[in-house]
């Protein structure tokens, strides 16, 4: 919470008090200094390799703003789905089974022995008829997809950096659009 | 026998619980006003500013924990019940979402406050289905200008068909580029959009800040921008010598005396769970439709069989919430690629699309409004719909990003006696009180509006310009997720097709009342119906006052 001071004194000419911004502050203090490092709780080290892999590729690096792999995506698939029911772990093992078992087929290795062009080749060929998934390599391109897109857009590094969203301010004051009436029209 | 300590016990603290002790204390009564949950300091109980990395499960907690219920997430998971520790059953799925604290559901309500009109209180008579009440906009409207005098709520005077302009303490929230493109467009095709009525401050008012526009106000304001009775209400009555604040009471029963009439309740120290009782003169319930019936029907004894006020069989029965669909999200080509601004704004909607099918033919009765949702909010809506991987699939979200409208419809549930809940006999919570369970089912009524809501959404989208439509598919929420539940205590003359009169007080035990939305007879497509809990409590309260002074209770 970026609470300039030009703000804070409009917030206090608004009424707000003092003591309660204080205690939201310290509140947010208290909740960012429990971060540590991540652990890993439910893939192998190799499965773990292999989906910070795909989510790269689902949504890489730029000239505009890191990539999956920065913003640790993996490291929350892995905490979600070790929190997952028993049925929901074993369907992602299986189907990431599934992708290797494509990656072998298509690309003779496994998947992260293969170059990159190999790689995007087979993760190609999971995503083929994503809107109707019939394989299980199928189900594992979406599932993982809708996935990276929860994890990278709810990171710092995903909604400030790449979309730029510039909200969960303190404001005095909402100026609402500024375009000209009738520009939408 | 000993005079009772109190005049009146007051249960539930939440929008109609608040009222009714508030009205109720400054005429004098002595108050004892009874808490399942505990007191909270919005400081430190609200998350309101906390980003989504700062929580393990980046607000959306453990997966599949809250059993659908949507308002409870990792931002408010420790104010709601949580549906797999408390459960209960019910067929097909109902959405009960409970929060038991100073305050109830006022804490993280939607915050709409649009006043019903004359047509929504004479359903059967002035449209031809449901009941009547017995009651009529006349009769509320004074109540109205209380509430939203102690409310605070801003809006613009429309002076919108049935849809009366309401007592405003500052000025609307200014609309967001997606807002105003909706407004300049729906209008061409005959869709009316309202700057939002709204319990969120854009002013000072009533020592309480106005809004600082950080958009949170769903997961509880840290510094009481927006209304709730835990920070606008209840320090005012703990002021008062005659008022008694009880936290942590989770009431059982209304006690009975040798004639049947209601004595005082009982209830369970939430903490402890050590069994009390407490006495009054008279008993007013307000624990949210769902929780007041439970204790009414829980209320057997030789008097009452059924469950105390029950004599017609009706508690329970006539169950409504809003008919609601899901969202319905298009990408609009004028709003691409903007530089980006803080488009947070007060919490949700700065505009409603009332009901406005009054003068349509339509294959199903009554009305609905369209809420909708813009801006560069904390999500990505329109990825749903986009295919592929890799640079291209980055850019085309990075170019959509605050260029969507997303909308969702909530309509009018018909009063339906088969829609309805009852006491679970084999199913007790925490402190051995039996559950209820849920029964209802969708009617034909609520799919032929369903596919008006879906047109006319795909419609509005496409007046807006909308280049894509994410791919959706036409359902209903399960009932019980626009969280109106209502009705199932209802009022009306006639003790038998009716369980309160019009001042919510029960046909069958005179010092019994019920003033939530227990009472209401029908649930109209109209935006915001805590008002109206308000100003039905306010109403109730007056008179239960009177009588009291009166020495008639």
């Amino acid at each position: 919470m970026a609470v300039d001071r030009r703000e804070t004194l409009m917030l206090l000419g608004a009424g707000v008090l003092a003591s309660r911004l204080e205690a939201a502050q310290q509140h947010l203090h208290t909740l960012r200094s429990r971060a540590g490092p991540y652990e890993r709780q439910f893939f192998t080290e190799r499965e773990h390799a292999v989906l910070d892999r795909i989510a790269e590729m689902i949504l890489p690096a730029d000239e505009h703003s890191p990539g999956a792999h920065e913003a640790r995506v993996a490291d929350y698939i892995d905490l979600v789905v070790a929190h997952s029911s028993r049925e929901a772990q074993e369907q992602w093992r299986a189907r990431l089974a599934a992708f290797e078992e494509l990656a072998r087929a298509e690309g003779g290795k496994p998947f992260l022995e293969l170059d990159a062009s190999k790689q995007a080749h087979v993760l190609e060929a999971a995503a083929r008829g994503e809107s109707r998934p019939s394989s299980e390599a199928g189900h594992f391109f979406v599932t993982m997809k809708r996935m990276t897109l929860a994890a990278y857009y709810t990171s710092e590094i995903g909604l400030i950096r790449e979309l730029g969203y510039r909200g969960n301010q303190v404001r005095g004051s909402f100026p609402g659009c500024r375009h000209p009436r009738g520009t939408h029209v | 026998m000993p005079q009772a300590p109190y005049d009146v016990i007051v249960v539930g603290t939440g929008a109609g619980g608040a009222t009714a002790a508030y009205v109720l204390a400054l005429a004098g009564a002595r108050v004892l006003h009874l808490e399942a949950g505990r007191m909270l300091n919005p400081a430190k109980d609200f998350l309101t500013h906390a980003w989504p990395w700062e929580l393990k499960f980046r607000g959306s907690g453990p997966p599949g924990e809250y059993d659908g219920l949507w308002k409870i997430n990792e931002y408010t998971a420790h104010l709601y019940t949580n549906p797999r520790k408390d459960r209960y059953r019910s067929d097909p799925e109902f959405h009960w979402t409970r929060l038991r604290a100073v305050g109830g559901r006022t804490n993280t309500w939607g915050r709409a406050c649009f006043r019903h009109g004359p047509l929504d209180f004479k359903t059967r008579s002035l449209q031809g289905f449901g009941e009547d009440w017995p009651i009529g906009y006349e009769d509320i409207a004074p109540y109205y200008d209380k509430v939203e005098r102690l409310v605070g709520i801003v809006g613009n005077r429309d002076n919108y068909f049935n849809m009366p302009d309401g007592i405003y303490c500052g000025p609307p929230h200014r609309p967001r580029c997606g807002e105003l493109l909706l407004m300049e467009r729906a209008r061409k095709i005959g869709v009316p959009v309202l700057l939002e009525r709204t319990a969120v401050l854009s002013v000072p008012y009533d020592g309480r800040p106005a809004c600082h526009y950080c958009g949170a106000c769903g997961v509880g304001c840290d510094v009481r921008a927006r209304f709730s009775t835990l920070d606008a209400v209840i320090p005012k009555l703990l002021k008062r010598p005659n008022y008694t604040l009880r936290p942590n009471a989770t009431v059982y029963q209304v006690l009975t005396d040798e004639n049947g009439q209601a004595a005082g309740v009982s209830f369970f120290d939430s903490l402890t769970k050590e069994y009390q009782e407490v006495r009054s003169r008279a008993v007013v319930l307000a624990a949210s439709t769902v929780e007041s019936g439970r204790i009414l029907l829980n209320s057997k004894s030789r008097h009452h069989p059924n469950g105390i006020g029950n004599s017609s069989g009706l508690v329970g029965h006539y169950l409504m919430d809003s008919v609601k669909s899901g969202a319905v999200v298009g990408v609009l080509p004028l709003l691409k690629n903007r530089v980006r601004e803080d488009e947070d704004g007060a919490g949700g909607s700065h505009v409603t699309i009332p009901r406005f099918n009054y003068n349509r033919k339509t294959d199903y009765y009554g009305g609905y409004f369209i809420l909708c949702g813009t801006g560069f909010g904390r999500g990505v809506s329109s990825a749903g719909g986009i295919t592929g991987w890799g640079a291209a699939l980055k850019r085309q979200i990075r170019e959509e990003y605050g260029a969507t409208l997303s909308l969702r419809s909530y309509g009018e549930r018909l009063p339906e006696y088969t829609n309805y809940f009852e006491i679970d006999p084999d199913n007790k919570d925490a402190y051995g009180i039996p559950q209820v369970r849920f029964h209802w089912r969708e009617s034909d009524n609520d799919r032929r509006m369903m596919e008006d809501m879906y047109g006319w959404m795909e419609e509005i989208l496409r007046a807006c310009g909308a280049e894509r439509v994410v791919p959706y598919r036409k359902y209903l929420e399960p009932m019980g997720d626009a969280t109106h539940e209502a009705g199932t205590a209802r009022m009306g003359t006639d003790p038998k097709t009716s369980v309160l009169n019009p001042f919510c007080q029960s046909h069958d035990v005179k010092n019994l009342f019920v003033t939530d939305a227990s009472c209401f007879v029908s649930l109209p497509g109209t935006h915001g119906i805590t008002t109206l809990i308000m100003a039905l409590a306010w109403r109730a309260a007056e008179y239960l006052a009177e009588q009291l002074r009166k020495g008639e209770i």
